[in-house]
């Protein structure tokens, strides 16, 4: 058996730069300020939930439609709505097959002056608070942050919510549907649509053979 | 409008239908000049793909001229266009890296839940292919409405004929990007599993890339024989072993490559297949994954394994172990087909690549009941339909 020339080199090749890659930008996690803890006042008796989408989109023009009520409309999709009740006040009714949730929120903006920045773009935190007298305490942190692949940027919320009627009213409402977090995670996606393509992609109404149960204009 | 609609196992209908409407600023409305079956409407037809609901109009592969845009399409009214099956937005983070087929925004959000709870990530949009993948109506119709009309839709001269550029939509490029997931090298031995329309093309595409040999393997002896006329040695599964014909096809190491160009509904008759068939009736999103077993099997070590036949479940039986022992590197994707649609576009246009030669059957959109029969249980004689609206 020979060896030929090529075999020979790779066989004697010592170099202690084989397979070793290039350091990567270190993997940046959701902030400690979007993370529930048993520290937190409202940790017992929540459910927590979080959702995450990467965008290809400037962090400005996501803030934008954030905070765009036409917008905000269109990513709550169909089984939500909401009602501007002024004073960074809203009203969020949630629809499913059964019943409604109902519950008033109010927005802050929290900027998080300390925190590095990776590209210069500002950080901020939008965070929806029920108000008193909700039937659902629910609260939403949204933050967004540059993503590690160039140009896009991370938009992820947590989400705690309890209902006045303990753990069990929050998993039938899960199971029928009515879950925050699911509603959150759809929301999100439409956002990602919203800021990338300027569309929401929707399928219905559409023409369909006998089975059809709607009309077409 | 008359369209082909879905009403269960083995039962698809013309119906009389609302015309589609623009529902975004970035849709077109098509009107369909041609349309195709595609091997892959077939697991529709029986029934094996999850999220199909009664009415769905079926078909992926169209093109047709533009009677409506939407404020924000690129189209001209009156453009002649080949539409790929992928719908994609052009902008995420897949479509950006030319993964059209994985575009994160054209399934409707309310879609995507089956599919992200079966493989980990929602599926993308596609024309006429069950609700998993965006519940779109799709092109077997005499009008289609046809969302992120800048990014899919090509325009192609009125100087070559619908049947010469409408495999555009799929097929074709399906072909191609199975023989490039393959790697092939100069001097290389592919076999080819399947010889249906995506098997032809993977052939081509083959000997196009410079395969010194392409094996293709089927059991229907005129679709051989179309391989054979490509420039394919053929084996036929019914008449002896396949490893052994593989093996001594390739002096003993196995092919090179591999193409699984037949998917989930895999034939034969080894006790593997008998059972798969059984699962398959009784279990939802089973594959029957016999081809790929065997693929697997007859690569070489070191080898390359492609799949672009459709799988749209689980697969028992699947020998993992193989993969790692032999070191084989497997790539599977639905086409990013704006990807390839133009380069493709110009080999047709410059008659490096012949896509006429494989339609048996060229029918009017009524006949479509009867196309799909025959496009079934017929397989030898019916090699490819094209439907005429």
């Amino acid at each position: 058996m020979t060896i030929t020339p090529e075999t020979a080199a790779v066989l004697a090749d010592t170099s202690p730069t084989l397979n070793q890659k290039e350091p990567e930008a270190p993997f940046r996690h959701v902030e400690e300020s979007l993370r529930p803890s048993p520290q937190d006042p409202h940790y017992k008796g929540f459910t927590f939930g979080t959702a995450a989408v990467t965008i290809m989109s400037p962090m400005e023009r996501i803030w934008a439609l954030l905070k765009d009520p036409k917008s905000q409309a269109l990513v709550l999709g169909p089984r939500v709505s909401l009602k501007d009740l002024g004073a960074s006040r809203f009203n969020w009714t949630l629809t499913t097959k059964r019943r409604q949730i109902s519950v008033e929120t109010e927005l802050f903006q929290l900027e998080i002056p300390d925190q590095p920045q990776m590209d210069g773009s500002r950080r901020a935190l939008m965070l929806w608070e029920n108000l008193a007298l909700s039937s659902t305490e629910l609260e939403i942190k949204l933050q967004l942050r540059p993503s590690t692949h160039a140009g896009a940027v991370v938009a992820e919320a947590l989400v705690a919510y309890r209902y006045s009627f303990g753990r069990m009213a929050a998993r039938l409402a899960t199971l029928q549907g009515a879950d925050p977090v699911a509603e959150c995670r759809m929301a999100l996606k439409r956002l990602r649509m919203l800021a990338e393509t300027g569309e929401i992609a929707i399928s219905h109404p559409q023409p369909e053979g006998t089975a059809a149960k709607y009309e077409v204009a | 409008m008359r369209a082909v609609c879905w009403h269960g196992k083995h039962d698809v209908r013309v119906d009389n239908v609302p015309d589609p409407r623009l529902l975004n600023p970035r849709d077109a409305i098509i009107q369909v000049t041609s349309t195709a079956i595609c091997g892959s409407d077939l697991h529709l037809y029986d029934a094996v793909i999850p999220g199909l609901q009664k009415g769905d109009i079926l078909g992926h592969e169209f093109m047709g001229r533009v009677v409506e845009v939407g404020p924000q399409s690129n189209l001209r009214l009156g453009a002649r266009v080949v539409v790929p099956f992928t719908i994609s937005c052009g902008q995420c983070f897949f479509c950006q890296g030319l993964q059209f087929s994985a575009c994160e925004n054209s399934n409707p959000v309310e879609n995507q839940e089956v599919s992200e709870k079966m493989f980990g990530k929602p599926l993308s949009g596609y024309f006429g292919y069950s609700h998993l993948t965006g519940g779109y109506s799709g092109g077997q119709a005499e009008y289609v409405r046809v969302p992120f009309s800048d990014v899919g839709p090509v325009e192609v001269p009125d100087g070559v004929s619908d049947e010469e550029v409408l495999f555009l939509s799929d097929i074709l490029p399906t072909g191609w990007m199975a023989a490039e997931n393959a790697s092939i090298q100069a001097g290389d031995v592919v076999a080819v599993w399947g010889c249906g329309p995506v098997g032809l093309f993977a052939v081509q595409s083959a000997l196009l890339m410079g395969a010194a040999e392409v094996i293709a393997i089927d059991h229907h002896p005129h679709r051989l024989t179309l391989a054979a006329g490509l420039g394919a040695s053929t084996i036929n599964f019914d008449e002896g072993d396949v490893l052994e014909a593989v093996a001594d096809l390739t002096g003993g190491l196995g092919a090179d490559a591999v193409i699984d160009a037949v998917g989930m509904e895999a034939h034969g008759f080894v006790v593997d297949n008998a059972l798969d068939h059984a699962k398959q009736k009784f279990l939802p999103a089973m594959d029957r994954a016999h081809a790929l077993r065997m693929a697997i099997m007859a690569v070489r070590k070191g080898g390359r394994v492609s799949v672009p036949g459709v799988y749209g479940g689980f697969a028992d039986k699947f020998p993992l172990g193989a993969i790692m022992e032999k070191g084989l590197q497997l790539t599977s994707a639905q086409t990013h087909v704006q990807a390839y649609i133009r380069p493709l576009l110009k080999k047709v246009l410059a008659r490096e690549i012949d896509t006429t030669f494989l339609i048996s059957h060229r029918l009017p959109l009524d006949q479509a009941p009867r196309a799909y029969k025959n496009f079934r249980d017929n397989q030898n004689e019916w090699t490819k339909v094209v439907l005429k609206p």
